[in-house]
Formats: C-alpha cells, sequence, structure tokens
C-alpha cells in the first residue's frame, strides 16, 4: 500500500518549533547571563544585539518598551544580566532572546530578586495548573482593577458591554505603576473581595515603557492567589509576563483578551437560539412527518385485514351451503337412492313397519312405483 | 450590594435539554409541542434580557 507522505512547508516547520518552544516553561523569563556583541541601536528604539560566552552565542532584542527602562547605555563588550525569553523569529528561522530587563553585572540584584521570589512561589505551588479555576462565562457580575482614564478601562467595558451586556461591572480605581501602586492595587484588590463578582479583572495596558513592577510585588500577587473569586490577569502584553500573570486563574495579553475570556458572546448566544428554533421545528415537522406515514400503514393493514376477514365468510357462506344440499332428500333420489313410503305416507325405516299384503310406494327421482309387500323379513342379529 | 438573581446560564441549559428531548423519537408529539413552547418562551425572554440590559452603566468602587 501506497503511504502518502505528509510534505510541509518551510514555514509549517518555523511555526512548529515555535509553538514547541515558547510552550516550555524552562525557557520563559529565565536569567542569562553574558557579553554584548554585535550592538545595534534600530530606528524605532528597539536594541538588536548578540550575547556571547566562551563557548557560544545567541541573538537577542530588546523591544523600545522595555529599552527606555534601562538605566545604562549599553555597548559592545559590555557584562550583563538579562531577564528574557526565548523566541522563535519565524520567518527566518532563528531563534533570540527576548529581553524584558537588563542590568549591568553587580547591578542586577532586583532581577536576581524577583527570579528568586518566582522560584519561591512556584515552590509553594501558587502556580499550579490545578489552582486555576474554570471562568463562568454568564457573570453576573465581573469587577475591574485598573487605572482610570485608561485605554485598558475603556477596552475593558466596551467589550463586556458588547459581549454580555447583563453582567454588572463594579470598577477599583488603582494606580498602576509608581512608588504607591503595590499598595493601592492591594486596597483595590481587598476592596473587590467584598462584592459578589464572578470574575475579576485586574489589568493594565500593554506596550507602553511603563513599569511592570507593582504586579511582581509579592504581597499583592500572594493575596491575588487567594482570590475568592477568579481572577483573569491583563497585564502587559504577549512578552511581558510578571507574577500576577502566573498566580491569576488566566491570563489575557490585552484588556480586550481579558473582557473576551469572561464573558460569552451575545452574538453566539442569539445564534443558537436560532438553530434550537429550528431544530425544534423539524423534530416537530419529522414527528408529524412519522405520523402520517403510520396513518397511511395502519390503514393498509385495515384494508388487508377487511378483505381476508369477507373473503373467509363468503368461503364459509360456500361450505354451509354445500352441506345443506347435502341434507335436502331430493338430492339422495338424484345420486340413485329411493325412499319407501307406507300407505299412510310414512317413511319406511323398519321392517315392521309393513305386513304382507299392504300397499307401498317407492319414490325415485323420475317418478313412483307402487307395490304390493309380499313378506317382510327382520335381520338376524 | 444588591443581588440579581439571574438564572441565564440555568436557562440555556434547560433549553438545550428542551432541544434534546424533542429531537427524541419517542417523546410524542403533544408533550413536543409543549416543550416547543416552553422553549420559546426561554428564547424570547432571555434575548429580552439581553436587549433590556444594554443601557446599564458601571458601578464605580470608592476606595477608602
Amino acid at each position: 500500500m501506497d503511504v502518502e507522505r505528509t510534505i510541509y512547508s518551510v514555514n509549517d516547520i518555523n511555526q512548529y518549533v515555535k509553538a514547541v518552544l515558547s510552550q516550555d516553561a524552562r525557557l520563559k523569563y529565565i536569567l542569562v547571563k553574558g557579553e554584548v556583541s554585535n550592538f545595534k541601536s534600530g530606528a524605532a528604539g528597539h536594541l538588536y544585539f548578540s550575547l556571547k560566552d566562551d563557548k557560544s552565542l545567541i541573538g537577542a532584542v530588546m523591544f523600545s518598551s522595555n529599552a527606555t527602562r534601562l538605566s545604562f547605555e549599553p555597548k559592545n563588550g559590555d557584562e550583563v544580566i538579562v531577564l528574557a525569553s526565548l523566541d522563535v523569529y519565524a520567518v527566518r528561522g532563528t531563534y533570540q532572546l527576548l529581553i524584558y530587563e537588563m542590568q549591568q553585572v553587580g547591578t542586577g540584584a532586583i532581577l536576581i530578586e524577583l527570579e528568586k521570589l518566582k522560584k519561591k512561589l512556584q515552590a509553594e505551588g501558587l502556580f499550579d495548573a490545578s489552582r486555576k479555576r474554570p471562568i463562568n462565562i454568564y457573570p453576573n457580575a465581573i469587577g475591574v482593577i485598573t487605572a482610570p482614564n485608561s485605554a485598558a478601562i475603556k477596552d475593558i467595558l466596551t467589550n463586556i458591554k458588547r459581549r454580555y451586556p447583563i453582567a454588572d461591572i463594579y470598577v477599583f480605581y488603582s494606580s498602576v505603576q509608581g512608588e504607591g501602586a503595590p499598595k493601592e492595587l492591594l486596597r483595590a484588590f481587598e476592596e473587590s473581595q467584598k462584592y459578589p463578582l464572578d470574575t475579576l479583572i485586574i489589568g493594565r495596558g500593554g506596550g507602553s515603557s511603563e513599569d511592570l513592577s507593582a504586579f511582581n510585588d509579592e504581597k499583592l500577587v500572594r493575596a491575588v492567589a487567594d482570590s475568592k473569586m477568579v481572577v483573569i490577569s491583563a497585564v502587559g502584553h504577549e512578552i511581558d509576563m510578571t507574577l500576577i500573570d502566573y498566580v491569576a486563574d488566566k491570563r489575557a495579553s490585552t484588556p480586550t483578551g481579558a473582557a473576551e475570556l469572561a464573558t460569552v458572546d451575545r452574538r453566539e448566544i442569539e445564534q443558537h437560539f436560532e438553530y434550537c428554533l429550528e431544530d425544534m421545528k423539524s423534530a416537530i415537522v419529522e414527528k408529524l412527518h412519522d405520523m402520517s406515514d403510520n396513518i397511511t400503514e395502519i390503514s393498509e393493514q385495515l384494508k388487508d385485514a377487511l378483505s381476508d376477514k369477507v373473503n373467509y365468510l363468503e368461503q364459509e357462506i360456500k361450505w354451509r351451503k354445500e352441506s345443506l344440499a347435502a341434507l335436502n332428500p331430493t338430492s339422495i333420489l338424484q345420486r340413485g337412492y329411493s325412499i319407501t313410503l307406507s300407505a299412510d305416507g310414512q317413511v319406511v325405516d323398519d321392517v315392521k313397519k309393513v305386513k304382507p299384503e299392504q300397499t307401498i310406494t317407492t319414490v325415485l327421482k323420475n317418478g313412483k312405483i307402487i307395490s304390493t309387500v309380499k313378506q317382510s323379513e327382520e335381520e338376524s342379529k | 450590594m444588591k443581588e440579581t438573581p439571574i438564572k441565564f446560564e440555568e436557562e440555556l441549559k434547560r433549553l438545550d435539554e428542551i432541544v434534546s428531548k424533542i429531537s427524541s423519537k419517542t417523546l410524542p408529539l403533544e408533550e413536543s409541542l409543549k416543550l416547543y413552547q416552553e422553549g420559546q418562551e426561554i428564547i424570547v425572554k432571555l434575548s429580552k434580557l439581553l436587549k433590556e440590559a444594554e443601557e446599564k452603566v458601571e458601578k464605580v468602587v470608592d476606595i477608602k
């Protein structure tokens, strides 16, 4: 038998490699130490370079959103520690480090602390998949913690209202960056716990040069891990993972994404209604068809049964007629027998009924014979 | 804090149950018609809920 072999495109392979590598938690949010080389600063403010040590080299990119946070100007030869995730650039079939934070060796203490905290929380099981709760996409109430007048709150509100307007929305405003942010976020979070919410969205817009450190605050992260209601985090975007994202029940990469995870879309419900009506109608029409088929069948059966009965009765009548005919004495004469009558017209069915010299009449099929008895003899038994 | 006892999800479940019951060959026509009516009522009710909810405004909670 010929085995059909799949032929992959180059892109299939690169996309697959990307998918495999991006699933590996050991390649995410890791600390890497190396020396900067091939340093280039792009027009949009993105930084492209390599990190190398005495044995090998890896490409690296730091987008402007993260690069603007740098506390030093990197140059070739700098010893650095970076916080990064491995990323596959499918277009070229290359992989590289996507750098969130970078510090010169000796000043990397904050990153090392963050990494330690992450390991500790992870070891306590706070990131475990078994802790993640399912989202009720038909929520009665949703809470939102985010910054006032932000694109994030606008996107979340617009999308929830458009998708599932039935949900009540409670907004708990808090600053999301700067000195006081961790405390404010914690207060907003604690307040939110007093409300009968199905889901709590904690979010902020991503992509700007802002600081995400508030969402790595240990107290806040621990509190969120113990949230009464399901938490969806929407902090930063795809490449900016914070500890809140790890403890949340579900992580969205944008505020709009969080609103979409939190609710069913009413258009889907309304579509579902259409299907339900269709299904119910066609089921009933089918039942009616079945019934009319049944009626036809039964009437056929009834007709057959009746005609059988009529045939039987006709046959019966014929039989009866024939037996009646057999009993008619005339028919006995027809078959060649005769009947003997005495002078007074009695049927002579016993020899003792006649005596010598009496006149008897014998009836045959075509006339009678009148005779005189000479002698009668009884059969001896 | 007011509770809004909307049983949207339960109503949807009931609707799905009705559809699958009606689709069963063994259910008599009369029962089916009754269920059809119930299903239709649920759809009307939920559609109305969605429509009426459009005017809702979010509540901003004051954080002390």
